[in-house]
């Protein structure tokens, strides 16, 4: 297992799975809330989620995430749907203003943990998987080389602009601009900052363009091969395998509970 | 056949040249946004690549580049971007086949392409918003204002629609006007290799000459009182690209010189 250390990654289950697996992991834990009818199953997740980031050695990263966007989204979605949805019926608390009711705050809760759990496990799998690697897995089955090459020159090409832009910044501060004051100076200062870094780029996508022609980047009916070989362990053949199991389970439950052959604990508010 | 030929004009316009655009364009997207924020803008300015790219390379590269960028945000920055790329992708398609039919030649064009692209954000970020979030993300002043909107009219979706149409309108006018001084800029030596170089733009480049006009210079045009001015101050293109660090410094100085002449007049 070469190279993982120094690619900012630290070593863990989660970081030796295929990208492939985590990348079902997300879809079945999140389509699995989705489906299921009430926030309870998506809290139990969340819990998971936090194990699995302790796990991987980045729960403190991990935990900010959560926290910085599970705060304010779930005051504002209770503030929104609490008290001004529509399928309002029963009165929990009276703010003065407006009345928080149970059906809103239900669906707001349900809202807030599906999103959580996709942010979540798409927090992890990102966290845990060196960008080459989910690369080199999505053109193993099938996606175009070209496709590939577009995303990783993306997450390469951005810092460097960024570098170039501070370049920039101070060189026309400088001459004189003005990047401070009212919001006039500031919006004037925009343009002499965006435009040479645009242009210069533009420049040197032509050289890119033509480096990439001289190795052969359009050729056709070529099959390239990877300089990462990701390797698709049995382990993830059985994670792939509970994930799937674990979604058809919340779906079956999920369809019978919302067509009342069995009864859960807290009802959606969606519902009632 | 037709739907064939759709298809190859299309994978036409993914050639080596268009596809390492896409990363610069993706960036440039980025880069405006922090911008905005490191100037502290209340805006995205986000779309501003996209936009340029749908002027060189056709609407299908604009929206595979606005698909990236928001995957690109949703691995870097926060993943609840990523539900609007559907967004960005029609926004793309959009302004990609509104340049290809001419509109961004002329100053209503181009105010009719940036109503068209406020317009589909509006729709399609709101249905986003409100079905996927329920209201609210929570990472951007548009909650807040739609909150309080909640508040004033009690109806969840009329309130996301119009503060998202209020922050689009805004937001995407400034996008398109600087895609479009940027446009303007890129000399035509480089404009001329890519899939949009129409027959008829030989005769647009005869008015590419006032490379240095500023917001409210276009401003001005759209209000219909530049014919007088414009070709007072003809200039090379390829020159103007060449010394580009120099003309963008002179900008605020153009401008201000041009504001004083109107005043005069």
């Amino acid at each position: 297992m070469p190279g993982r250390a120094s690619n900012g990654i630290p070593d863990s289950p989660l970081a030796r799975m295929h990208p492939m697996a985590k990348i079902a992991g997300v879809c079945s834990l999140g389509l699995a809330t989705l489906a299921w009818p009430d926030f309870t199953l998506g809290l139990g997740i969340i819990v998971i989620l936090f194990v699995a980031a302790a796990l991987a050695r980045v729960l403190r990263p991990f935990s900010g995430v959560m926290l910085g966007f599970g705060i304010p989204v779930t005051l504002m979605l209770l503030f929104i749907q609490g008290c001004y949805s529509p399928r309002n019926t029963k009165a929990i608390l009276d703010l003065g203003f407006a009345e928080l009711g149970l059906e809103g705050s239900l669906y707001a809760a349900k809202i807030v943990v599906t999103l959580l759990v996709f942010l979540g496990s798409f927090y992890l799998t990102n966290k845990t998987t060196y960008m080459g690697r989910l690369v080199a897995a999505l053109t193993q089955i099938g996606v175009p080389s070209k496709i590939g090459y577009l995303i990783l020159a993306s997450l390469n090409v951005v810092p460097q602009m960024q570098r170039r832009i501070a370049v920039i910044e101070q060189s026309q501060h400088a001459r004189g601009l003005e990047t401070g004051g009212g919001l006039i100076p500031r919006a004037r200062a925009f343009l002499p900052l965006l435009g040479p870094v645009v242009l210069s780029s533009l420049t040197d996508s032509q050289e890119r363009g033509m480096t990439l022609e001289t190795r052969g980047f359009g050729i056709r009916g070529v099959r390239q091969t990877s300089y990462l070989e990701v390797v698709w362990r049995r382990s993830d053949t059985v994670m792939t395998i509970l994930f799937i199991v674990f979604l058809v389970l919340a779906l079956v439950l999920g369809c019978l509970a919302r067509a009342g052959l069995i009864t859960l604990a807290i009802q959606w508010g969606g519902r009632a | 056949m037709s739907a064939r030929s759709l298809w190859r004009g299309i994978t036409a316009q993914f050639s080596t040249k268009s596809l390492v655009l896409i990363p610069i364009a993706v960036g440039i997207n980025l880069i405006g946004g922090t911008l905005s924020s490191t100037l502290k803008l209340p805006l995205f300015l986000d779309m501003i690549g996209t936009t340029v790219i749908a002027c060189l390379s056709g609407p299908w590269v604009a929206a595979l580049c606005g698909l990236l960028t928001n995957i690109f945000l949703a691995l870097v920055a926060n993943p609840v971007y990523l539900p609007y790329a559907l967004s960005s992708v029609l926004c793309g398609l959009v302004i990609g086949y509104m340049v290809k039919a001419g509109l961004f030649k002329r100053i209503w064009g181009v105010v009719l392409v940036w109503l068209a692209c406020a317009l589909v954000n509006t729709v399609t970020a709101s249905l986003i918003t409100v079905l996927v979030y329920g209201g609210a993300t929570g990472v951007n002043g548009t909650s807040v204002l739609t909150a309080a909107l909640v508040v004033a009219v009690k109806n969840i979706v009329i309130s996301v629609l119009s503060s998202s149409m209020l922050e689009n309108l805004i937001d995407k006018g400034i996008t398109v006007l600087i895609a479009y001084v940027i446009v303007r800029r890129i000399p035509k030596r480089f404009l001329s290799q890519y899939a949009l170089d129409g027959s008829d733009d030989q005769a647009d480049l005869d008015d590419l000459d006032d490379l240095d006009e500023d917001e409210d210079d276009n401003e001005r045009e759209a209000a219909g009182a530049s014919s007088q001015e414009r070709p007072a101050r003809p200039r090379k293109v390829d020159g103007a690209a060449e010394s580009d660090c120099g003309s963008s410094t002179g900008d605020p100085a153009d401008s201000d010189r041009e504001r004083t002449q109107r005043s005069e007049r």
